[in-house]
């Protein structure tokens, strides 16, 4: 069941870009929540997640007027961004020896918070739900060494060392595991 | 790696994820600039890079990080400005892993305070500029950022009364092009920065804007490490919005030390 999306997301970056902060606000009830957990499952931190998306929301503010939708869609976007922000801090945390992080545990145990429109959970969760079946349509080796790469930031020759295998090996599975999830993902195309 | 040995269909997908060098991933970028089939490629697997973010599992998210949110953009920029404005050391970035860090000289320490006062002198005195505010309020937020790097441009023989500054965030991997006085340019021709490091034999490029001769802010984003870091030289050319990338134009302005 395909779930219409509630606006147009090009119109919405153009009124952002005409410092629209109802519009910025409406991004944000969409986005936010995936770019939390994008954040936290690298950071493992709520305060340095919670900076994350603010960070990312600052950057859609100040920029909206100079992105070309055309370039690409917005959630790809907002999550090249999310990566980039996160990534940094990832690694600024682990030269840092002083900071303290919370506890992922402690944060799955607590109930999700719901957002207010529940036409987009609907639509999140559809998503999320598409992406997780493509995904495990990967075979686990492919899945790994991607999600290395996406998740944590590590090189090619840091996923080499961590899994145990040449150079090689690591750009072809994740090559090839890409090119699957291209495929699986490729009849999918968010309202 | 040489471009015979390159192939884009294997390296567009380590590109996606931040996986190649420099080297690399100027050349993944010249190809998608040169072909829009090679573009859309690449931004098909860009999407699919990112789709991976909705694998991330839900977790609880602070019910007031919204209001925090606009409590910082309406944060004011007057007591920000010139807070701390010696550029330390960018964030380590996966491509400069393989590439020594440089520190900025002092010489772009002073440079970059002065600079900055001017460029406030610029926003006070300039109307159209102070009727911008986005425009400003991206610049000042880019300044605020520690690891600023500021150039100062100055037109050459070409567009002798052009001058401008360069603000550069390595963070967010944002360049604003400020200026002055650069001549309009007929339809069809843009102008494009480049980026000179020290020893290099051909500039980068790092983003094409147009011009208005009473004053334009322009903010490009590039993810090339080059044009993010401190180099020797930025320069801007005039070139047809359709050429090839590589400069071919008049040069009409350069930062200055």
């Amino acid at each position: 069941m395909k779930i219409e999306s509630a606006f147009n997301e090009a119109s919405l970056l153009k009124r952002i870009a005409q410092q629209d902060q109802a519009a910025l606000a409406a991004l944000y009830d969409r986005y936010a929540r995936i770019l939390y957990a994008v954040a936290f499952k690298s950071l493992g931190s709520a305060q340095e997640s919670e900076e994350v998306v603010l960070d990312v929301f600052s950057q859609v503010w100040r920029t909206a007027a100079n992105y070309d939708l055309t370039r690409s869609r917005i959630d790809t976007w907002l999550f090249m961004i999310v990566r980039s922000r996160t990534l940094d801090r990832l690694r600024r945390l682990q030269r840092a020896t002083k900071i303290a992080l919370a506890s992922a545990d402690a944060a799955k145990s607590q109930p999700h918070q719901l957002s207010d429109d529940p036409i987009e959970d609907v639509l999140l969760s559809e998503r999320r739900a598409h992406v997780l079946t493509a995904i495990a349509q990967l075979p686990e080796e492919q899945r790994q060494a991607i999600e290395l790469a996406y998740y944590k930031g590590l090189t090619q020759l840091e996923i080499a060392a961590q899994l145990g295998l040449s150079l090689g090996t690591v750009k072809t599975r994740i090559r090839l595991g890409l090119s699957k999830l291209r495929i699986a993902l490729g009849t999918w195309e968010p309202s | 790696m040489n471009n015979e040995d390159r192939c884009f269909c294997e390296l567009a997908p380590l590109y996606a994820l931040d996986l190649l060098d420099e080297q690399d991933q100027t050349w993944i970028e010249q190809q998608a600039a040169a072909s829009s089939d090679l573009a859309t490629e690449l931004a098909d697997i860009q999407a699919t890079v990112g789709a991976i973010s909705y694998s991330a599992e839900p977790v609880p998210m602070a019910t007031d990080l919204k209001d925090r949110l606009f409590q910082r953009l309406s944060q004011p920029v007057a007591t920000e400005l010139v807070r701390d404005l010696r550029p330390r050391q960018a964030e380590s970035q996966r491509l400069d892993r393989s590439s020594p860090r440089r520190r900025n000289p002092k010489w772009l320490q002073v440079g970059g305070a002065i600079a900055a006062l001017a460029l406030i002198a610029l926003f006070v005195d300039n109307y159209r500029l102070r009727q911008t505010t986005q425009e400003t309020q991206s610049v000042i937020a880019a300044l605020q950022q520690p690891d600023t790097i500021l150039y100062t441009l100055r037109g050459t023989e070409k567009a002798t009364n052009a001058s401008g500054s360069l603000v550069v965030n390595p963070t967010q991997k944002t360049l604003t092009v400020l200026t002055q006085n650069l001549p309009n340019l007929p339809s069809g021709q843009t102008y494009r920065l480049w980026a000179m490091p020290k020893g290099a034999t051909k500039p980068s490029f790092c983003g094409q804007f147009n011009s208005r001769t009473n004053g334009t802010t322009s903010q490009l984003s590039n993810s090339d490490a080059v044009c993010n870091g401190a180099v020797s030289q930025m320069l801007i050319t005039a070139e047809s919005a359709t050429a090839p990338l590589v400069p071919a134009g008049d040069l009409v302005m350069k930062s200055v030390l």
